[in-house]
């Protein structure tokens, strides 16, 4: 696919989505509640679809198929841990949210936290938390477009053209609207993930296995765990912030408020579950049939250190039409996944670090702070993804192990009647620390896993010092939400 | 205590998407991890799904 169709594929991109994101403009109030959460009036299809789109990214198109390509089918139970803890997770606390929106209006999460802990330093701790571990998952976003626009192309479309572009998107796409605009591109672009997912694998066997068909002894070791690479540690050092995925991001957790009655919120739930079941076995039964190629001599082999090159290479060798189709997939993937934590991490900043010493911003002034700091974000993004910084995998999963050490700190705002602004605060201090200590020090003490330290220790702090800490007025309102 | 019962099923079902490929199925080239993985996937969706509707 040369340059000139690159484009093309990109321009048709664009127009359709930002005519989607002018057309939803239409259903903004210009305040802040509806801008980053619908004011609670999304319907079950524009929540399911915004909530699968939010969520599956870049990481699902590039990430994941190269993990399943160079590692085998450790990377679908992997990515199937997070998809049963999603639905888990979002059984038991995904009502509550929901009720607390609509009775207290909160459309922030770390809103949430800071009412239940009795402080808006709480809010402040975990918003800047969110800002250092977002910007690189942002960015790995970012990346993922650039590699499969520079592997489509050939190297003919540029990796810092890719990397503007996809920002310019993700930042009118958040801006124009807020929620409106990224949850009705979010709808265009699911779709569009979904439809190329089951074209690409059909594809895919067609080219590859018409008259022998697919047979997955040929990938020996590949097909089970442990082998090579999934060893049981390493398994769960990967999963564990995965399983929390649903409760530690917030623009995934700022899904959670825009439905707008209980039969739109479950609907959300079960369709994300049949879109994510189906889009993640689509992505590694892609990887695999790839690898099943490579092994038979008809696609190249490519190492496990550049395993995010298997999609770009795929999209260099279909026809035209197709490399198109994958080509915008991938940035629909991507940019539906920046714009949401953009829109999560404006609110965030508005609403709970510049809130918690203003009090006098006005409604307007809110969502036109908000719109300024998505630029700065993006901004910010594009200079982490121009450096290229590392593989997809690893960055998503370091901005999930930051994330990490909120878990305690959410669980038991809803679980456990003890606990105050000290606990909630000193979790996040310490779960940081010991996150980012063990993740450069590439340390796992005693064998067990870095992301399993964190989360144990981070637990524990909370217990800790909850035990001996005075509680604040109002708990039982997050206790039987 | 149909909540409770929810959690303890998806507890089981979550340690048992860690234990059976890791000491069950281990070693067995094939689809066999494949399909248990998506199966038991599926199975806790249609959990959900009837948790859900039971669940006012």
């Amino acid at each position: 696919m040369d340059a000139a169709f690159t484009y093309l594929a990109l321009a048709i991109f664009l127009i359709i989505g930002t005519a989607v994101a002018l057309i939803s403009k239409r259903y903004l109030k210009r305040e802040p509640k509806d801008f980053y959460a619908a004011g609670g009036r999304f319907g079950t299809l524009l929540a399911s679809l915004s909530y699968a789109a939010t969520t599956y990214s870049a990481f699902m198109f590039i990430g994941l198929v190269g993990l399943a390509y160079s590692s085998g089918i450790g990377a679908l139970g992997f990515e199937l841990v997070y998809f049963v803890g999603t639905l888990f997770l979002l059984f038991f606390l995904a009502p509550k949210y929901w009720a607390l929106h609509k009775k207290y209006g909160f459309y922030s999460p770390a809103e949430v936290l800071s009412e239940r802990y009795g402080s808006k330093v709480v809010g402040v701790a975990v918003t800047l938390l969110c800002l250092v571990a977002l910007i690189p998952y942002a960015s790995a976003q970012v990346i993922g477009i650039a590699y499969a626009a520079e592997g489509a192309s050939g190297g003919a479309v540029p990796y810092t053209f890719a990397v503007v572009l996809a920002l310019a998107l993700a930042l009118a796409w958040s801006i124009i609207a807020g929620i409106w605009s990224v949850g009705w591109t979010d709808v265009f672009q699911g779709l569009l993930m979904l439809a190329t997912g089951v074209i690409m694998v059909v594809w895919v066997y067609q080219w590859g296995f018409s008259g022998t068909g697919f047979d997955m002894t040929k990938l020996g070791s590949l097909t089970f765990v442990p082998n090579q690479i999934w060893s049981f540690a390493y398994f769960l050092n990967l999963t564990v912030p995965w399983f929390f995925f649903a409760v530690t991001n917030p623009q995934v957790v700022q899904r959670l408020f825009a439905p707008k009655d209980r039969g739109a919120l479950k609907g959300m739930m079960i369709w994300f579950g049949v879109y994510g079941l189906l889009f993640t076995f689509l992505v590694t039964f892609l990887g695999l049939m790839l690898r099943g190629m490579s092994v038979e001599g008809s696609f190249p082999l490519i190492a496990f250190a550049s395993r995010d090159s298997v999609t770009p290479t795929l999209l260099s060798l279909v026809p035209l039409w197709l490399g198109m189709l994958g080509l915008v997939a991938v940035i629909a993937a991507s940019v539906s996944t920046i714009d949401a934590i953009l829109l999560s991490l404006s609110c965030l900043s508005v609403n709970d670090l510049l809130g918690a010493y203003r009090q006098d911003i006005s409604k307007k002034g809110g969502v036109l702070a908000g719109r300024a700091v998505i630029v700065i974000l993006a901004v910010a993004c594009a200079l982490f993804a121009m450096a290229r910084p590392g593989l997809i995998v690893d960055l998503s999963v370091l901005s999930s192990a930051l994330l990490l050490p909120q878990v305690p700190v959410i669980l038991g705002a809803f679980l456990w009647k003890k606990g105050g602004r000290f606990s909630a605060v000193a979790t996040i201090a310490t779960g940081f620390m010991v996150a980012i200590s063990l993740y450069f020090l590439k340390m796992n003490p005693l064998g067990v896993p870095m992301n399993v330290w964190t989360l144990l220790i981070a637990s524990l702090a909370y217990v800790l010092v909850a035990m001996y800490e005075r509680v604040p007025e109002g708990v039982e309102r997050f206790l039987e939400a | 205590m149909r909540r409770r019962v929810f959690a303890v099923v998806s507890v089981i079902i979550v340690m048992l998407m860690y234990l059976v490929p890791f000491y069950g199925l281990n070693g067995m080239v094939g689809p066999q991890t494949l399909l248990f993985w998506v199966l038991i996937s599926a199975a806790y969706l249609a959990i959900v799904f009837i948790a859900l509707r039971g669940d006012g």
